[in-house]
């Protein structure tokens, strides 16, 4: 019986966060602190024939004035293959935010006024903003190296699709297109800068993986990784958006640098919507083939992802929508051809819903041929859904996953096959699925590691990389530890992120903290305790095997009356010269040869984990807008270590893959330039805004994961967009092929539809 | 951040105070500040003096002489909890459809009256619009909205002026001549560029509601993106009175953020007057609505799009005002 995991127990920064006493990046400040803006490019394409930035460096109270000739030259890229991108541009801008120089100041007033004096003397070059239009005959050509802007191409092909067609009942094509997503975490970005006299330089900054900065910001500072220390701060959201390196946290240690004190840099919401990263945008082609009986025999999808100006974290982002899809319905035959474009817009990264244009094309064919082939929706994906055992065509093996489980839950709860096409007029009803790897293979940075050390008061210290944006992960791996060492969380310490004192953790993407940080939590408890106990066993005079520890004391199995508080162990050990300090050390068992382009086959991650989403919304069919009546949840997230927080995430992920993702949210644009970076243009739903949401936990016990937990949320952020965008079909008689699907798309399609009947048939 | 222009501010005792600081080049008059700082920030405008209009404005709904005067300081988080009666009930609703609650307890009556025009090309960062060349509203000479268009199309998008329209209200306003009174629609010059018809160093001291016939009802309609949060993209203010005949004896109907200033329908207007309000005479509103509005490509949704629910919001804004008259006259009987 667990005591800590599986319980909704509360936060320990909820009341900092909800006091405003928690301390962002924003907030700090050092003594002797200079503030820093940074020189952008307004254009989306062109060369610096000149950067004068004599009149910004006389500007009195201008500290340090920095552009391309002060810094390293290293590029960076998440892999060796894309390192296309320098810190601050050096003879050529493209896109329209890109760093070409910067200013540290007394105030960030005198900062900001620097920037405005320094000249540049730019030549115009011909733009390109489609990645259609970027591939096409005689387009202007973004970067040297890469042939028709092409910056990455993931080719997967298993089984053999053009012999697969054959075999098919029913084979359909669609084509699908969506716009690119903003992030819009609370927070904006900030770095602060401490590069001291002894050449180390402290940082601190939202992040996502500070490890993954430490190294990123040596190798472009070019000093040893021991020399670059990433701090802890409280971190308001990242959704994938504080993936990889910016310039931002080069720019500000380089000021510091240069000037020997410490440097803050605070973005604005629109520099934190351009000048980090957004979500792809992309065209999606699907040919998808059925036999009789609703079994899906064929796939093939060609998707041209606008990847913006550089390549960031460009070949998973290519192929995680691919992946997706390949966990969550079987195929013998799958060709995937993702395409990664080079364009003239802002640098494109991960995103929590991975692509609404990719896995709502997928779940739009699966709702297509139910109707051609006369099963109902839900027939169709308990028919295709994977399920424990099976294998990826990829060739990933899934040890647990209760995808069955999630869609009768979702089903039943929702009435779905009572209200399948028996609604009234407007009204609609649809399900969407989506599996989500927990992790995948990241070499060297792939594993996470954590100590636990006591006080001699028996107070408990525990050492994690760990790193929390906001989703409760510093919360999780407390209750892990409380659970596998028996003391209770209030006794635990948590030193967490910190790079000097922190092993290296592969950081909160790719959906890996709770299996793989989680893991190394308990395997280091476990350690621990076992160290406890041959010191108690003496203590005791017990056998250690005999020996367990609750609530704080170690006892007799059996006989709780012979204990020993925890602080009398760790102190007889101290005495004997034994200070018990416990390690633990995971590592996910993935295929560690499978690389993104070269060799996209192997285990790709230790779990899988599902989830399920039926929406029922009623359409405006005079202004196209949507009522969400109803948004029922379930996911097979292994074991909810904290189920508020599993709910939380779930909640979150209804906000932003269904209701955001579906139907409001989208980045618009001029020649290049975003017209929505702020709160009030990007439509992100706000409370009033969202449905009631019902949800439901199902708790597989993953074999793996740490008390049998997995990825948490991210499937739901998916499954929803599919459920949003099949039930408004089912409600309109017809699919939009465009996302979002905002209220005049809605409209339009209506009307269109209005004589036509293209499918309703 | 974005960090505010070095601005000087006062805040005057008086509103002859007020007035003679507003006098002075470079002045702006500041209410709320929750569309100003914005600007300030954005250096849309560069006023070298802000005059807080805090003690020089009054605050509250006054119900002497046989209507009510709304203070132009009065903040539409007040305005919104106004029990107004049915005849005048679009004006809480309009209040209630602003912003957000937060933004609401600063906003004032005066700052939405006097609300300037706005354009996805012009609302942006300095930063943003450095990278072309100026419009006409930023002292330019091109429109990115409308490109080759000889005039600014910004838009009219304030909640409150259609409904204070629609119901008859007239603003009065003070300035260096002294104290005036005017018909709204007649505070709007419908141009873009400049769309208060006020003199310099005039403010609005409050809107003037008049108390109307009890078989009226009058009602507002706002089609936004976000329920929690966004500016119209087409709204209409309907004011409609009930006849002994029990129909429709008299109709306003004023629309919103569809051009650059209110935009009164005279031929919706007609089409509600002597109807029961039934499907086909609201259609033939919504349609004459459609065809007096402007929508450009510089606001959210399509122009095609607005068109088309600005309409729908008059035949709603119409169904609800007529019920409200109907009700009050049962009630009244
Ligand atoms: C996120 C956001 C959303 C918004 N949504 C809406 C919306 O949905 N609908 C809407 O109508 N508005 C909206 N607004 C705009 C604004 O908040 C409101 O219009 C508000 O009522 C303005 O009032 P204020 O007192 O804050 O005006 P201020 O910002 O102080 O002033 C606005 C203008 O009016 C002038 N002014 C103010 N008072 C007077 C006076 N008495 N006499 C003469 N001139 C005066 C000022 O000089 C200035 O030019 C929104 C603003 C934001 C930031
Ligand atoms: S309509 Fe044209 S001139 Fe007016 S603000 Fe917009 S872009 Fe500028």
């Amino acid at each position: 019986m667990s005591v800590y995991v599986g319980k909704s127990v509360p936060r320990r920064d909820t009341r900092l966060k909800a006091t405003g006493e928690a301390r962002y990046t924003a907030d700090l400040a050092l003594p002797f602190m200079l503030h820093a803006a940074v020189l952008r490019s307004p254009y989306p394409h062109a060369r610096l024939l000149r950067v004068d930035t004599s009149r910004a460096e006389a500007l009195p109270g201008v500290r340090a004035v920095i552009t391309a000739r002060d810094a390293s030259g290293v590029k960076w890229g998440v892999f060796r293959y894309t390192r296309d991108q320098e810190f601050l541009a050096r003879d050529r801008v493209r896109y329209i935010g890109e760093e070409i120089a910067a200013v540290a100041a007394d105030t960030e007033e005198i900062a900001q006024e620097a920037v405005a004096l320094i000249a540049v003397e730019y030549e115009r070059l011909p733009a390109v903003f489609d990645p259609l239009d970027a591939i096409a005959d005689g387009a202007p050509r973004i970067h040297d190296h890469a042939e028709r802007n092409i910056n990455i191409h993931v080719p997967i092909h298993v089984g053999d699709v053009d012999a697969a067609w054959d075999a098919c009942d029913h084979v359909h094509t669609e084509m699908t297109r969506s716009e690119e997503e903003s992030y819009f975490m609370t927070e904006p970005y900030a770095v602060l800068a401490h590069c001291d006299r002894q050449g180390t330089v402290e940082v601190w900054m939202p992040n996502a993986s500070p490890h993954t900065k430490a190294k990123g910001l040596a190798n472009a500072l070019e000093l040893p990784v021991s020399k670059v220390h990433v701090r802890h701060v409280a971190i308001g959201g990242a959704f994938g958006g504080r993936s990889d390196m910016f310039p931002g946290e080069y720019i500000t240690a380089l000021l510091s640098r240069k000037t020997r004190r410490p440097v803050r840099l605070v973005y604005t919401r629109e520099e934190n919507s351009i000048a980090v990263r957004q979500g792809h945008s992309m065209v999606v082609e699907s040919r998808f083939g059925f036999k009789k009986d609703g079994t899906l025999h064929a796939v093939d999808v060609t998707c041209h992802m606008d990847g913006g100006a550089y390549s960031s974290t460009g070949p998973i982002a290519t192929s995680v929508p691919f992946l997706c899809f390949e966990q969550t319905y079987r195929v013998a035959n799958v060709r995937y051809n993702g395409y990664r474009v080079y364009t003239n817009k802002p640098i494109r990264g991960m995103i929590r819903t991975h692509g609404r244009a990719w896995a709502c094309n997928v779940d739009m064919q699966l709702d297509l041929a139910a109707e051609a082939l006369g099963l109902d929706p839900i027939e169709i994906r308990l028919k295709n859904a994977l399920k424990t055992g099976d294998h990826t065509p990829t060739q990933s093996h899934i040890p647990s996953m209760a995808s069955h489980e999630t869609i009768r839950a979702v089903a039943e709860a929702s009435r779905f096959r009572e209200k399948w096409k028996r609604l009234p007029p407007w009204h609609g009803i649809g399900i969407g699925c989506v599996s989500v790897m927990s992790g995948f293979p990241m070499g060297i940075r792939g594993g996470s590691a954590a100590m636990v050390k006591f006080d001699e008061d028996g107070g408990v210290h525990l050492i994690s990389g760990v790193v929390d944006n906001g989703q409760g992960n510093e919360g999780v791996v407390l209750q892990i530890a409380a659970e596998a060492l028996g003391v209770p969380i209030d006794q635990i310490q948590l030193t967490a992120s910190a790079t000097e004192i922190t092993p290296i953790d592969q950081g909160a993407y790719s959906q890996a903290t709770t299996l793989v940080s989680g893991n190394a939590v308990r395997l280091a408890c476990e350690d621990a305790r076992r160290q406890l106990f041959e010191v108690a066993a003496d203590v005791l005079e017990a056998s250690a095997e005999d020996l367990e520890l609750a609530d704080g004391k170690v006892f007799v199995k059996g006989s709780p009356a012979r204990a020993v508080p925890l602080a009398k162990v760790v102190r007889s050990g101290l005495l004997k010269g034994k200070s018990v300090i416990g390690h633990g050390s995971f590592g996910p068992n993935v295929d560690q040869r499978r690389e993104w382009i070269q060799n996209p086959k192997g285990q790709l991650s230790a779990a899988f984990s599902y989830g399920s989403a039926v929406v029922e919304v009623r359409v405006d069919p005079e202004t196209g807008f949507v009522d969400v009546l109803d948004v029922w949840a379930s996911h097979d997230c292994g074991k909810a270590i904290n189920p508020k927080e599993v709910e939380g995430q779930m909640d979150g992920g209804v906000a932003m893959g269904g209701h955001g993702g579906i139907l409001l949210e989208a980045l618009r644009w001029h020649e290049g330039a975003n017209l929505n970076t702020n709160f009030l243009d990007y439509k992100i739903p706000l409370a009033p805004d969202m449905p009631p949401i019902h949800n439901f936990i199902v708790e597989a016990d993953d074999p793996v994961g740490p008390f049998g937990a997995k990825e948490g949320g991210l499937s739901i952020s998916m499954c929803t967009a599919q459920a949003y965008a099949n039930a408004i079909a089912h409600a309109i008689g017809t699919h939009i092929r465009e996302f979002p699907h905002t209220p005049d798309r809605v409209l339009d399609t209506i009307e269109a539809r209005e004589g036509t009947e293209d499918e309703a048939s | 951040m974005l960090r505010l222009p070095p601005t000087r501010w006062t805040r005057p005792p008086s509103l002859d105070a007020a007035v003679a600081a507003l006098g002075e080049p470079g002045a702006r008059a500041l209410a709320g500040g929750t569309d100003l700082v914005v600007a300030l920030k954005n250096r849309t405008g560069r006023p070298q003096c802000l005059v807080s209009l805090a003690d020089a404005c009054p605050a509250g709904i006054d119900t002497g002489g046989g209507g009510w005067a709304i203070g132009a300081a009065t903040t539409l988080w007040d305005l919104e909890r106004w029990t107004a009666p049915p005849s005048v009930a679009a004006i809480p609703e309009a209040a209630r459809s602003v912003a957000a609650p937060p933004i609401r307890s600063r906003a004032t009556v005066g700052g939405n009256l006097c609300l300037d025009t706005r354009c996805v090309f012009y609302n942006q960062s300095a930063f943003w619009r450095s990278g072309r060349p100026p419009c006409r509203k930023a002292g330019g000479e091109v429109c990115h909205a409308v490109p080759g268009g000889d005039r600014c199309h910004a838009v009219f998008s304030a909640d409150l002026p259609p409904a204070l329209a629609a119901v008859g209200a007239r603003v009065r306003v003070a300035g260096p001549d002294g104290e005036r009174r005017k018909d709204v629609a007649d505070l709007y010059t419908g141009q873009g560029l400049a769309p208060l018809a006020l003199a310099a160093a005039e403010v609005v001291l409050s809107a003037d509601v008049p108390a109307l016939s009890g078989r009226s009802g009058s009602a507002f309609e706002k089609i936004r993106a976000r329920r929690g949060l966004d500016f119209a993209a087409a709204s209409a203010a309907v004011w409609v009175e009930a006849g002994d005949d029990g129909a429709c004896r008299s109709a306003r109907v004023v629309l919103g953020a569809v051009d650059s200033g209110p935009v009164r329908v005279a031929r919706a207007e007609e089409a509600l007057q002597g109807s029961l309000l039934e499907p086909e005479a609201l259609e033939t509103a919504a349609d004459a609505a459609r065809r007096a509005a402007r929508p450009v490509k510089n606001a959210d949704f399509t122009p095609a799009y607005r068109r088309k629910v600005v309409g729908v919001a008059v035949k709603r804004a119409a169904s609800r005002a007529w019920q409200r008259a109907v009700g009050a006259r049962e009630a009244s009987s």
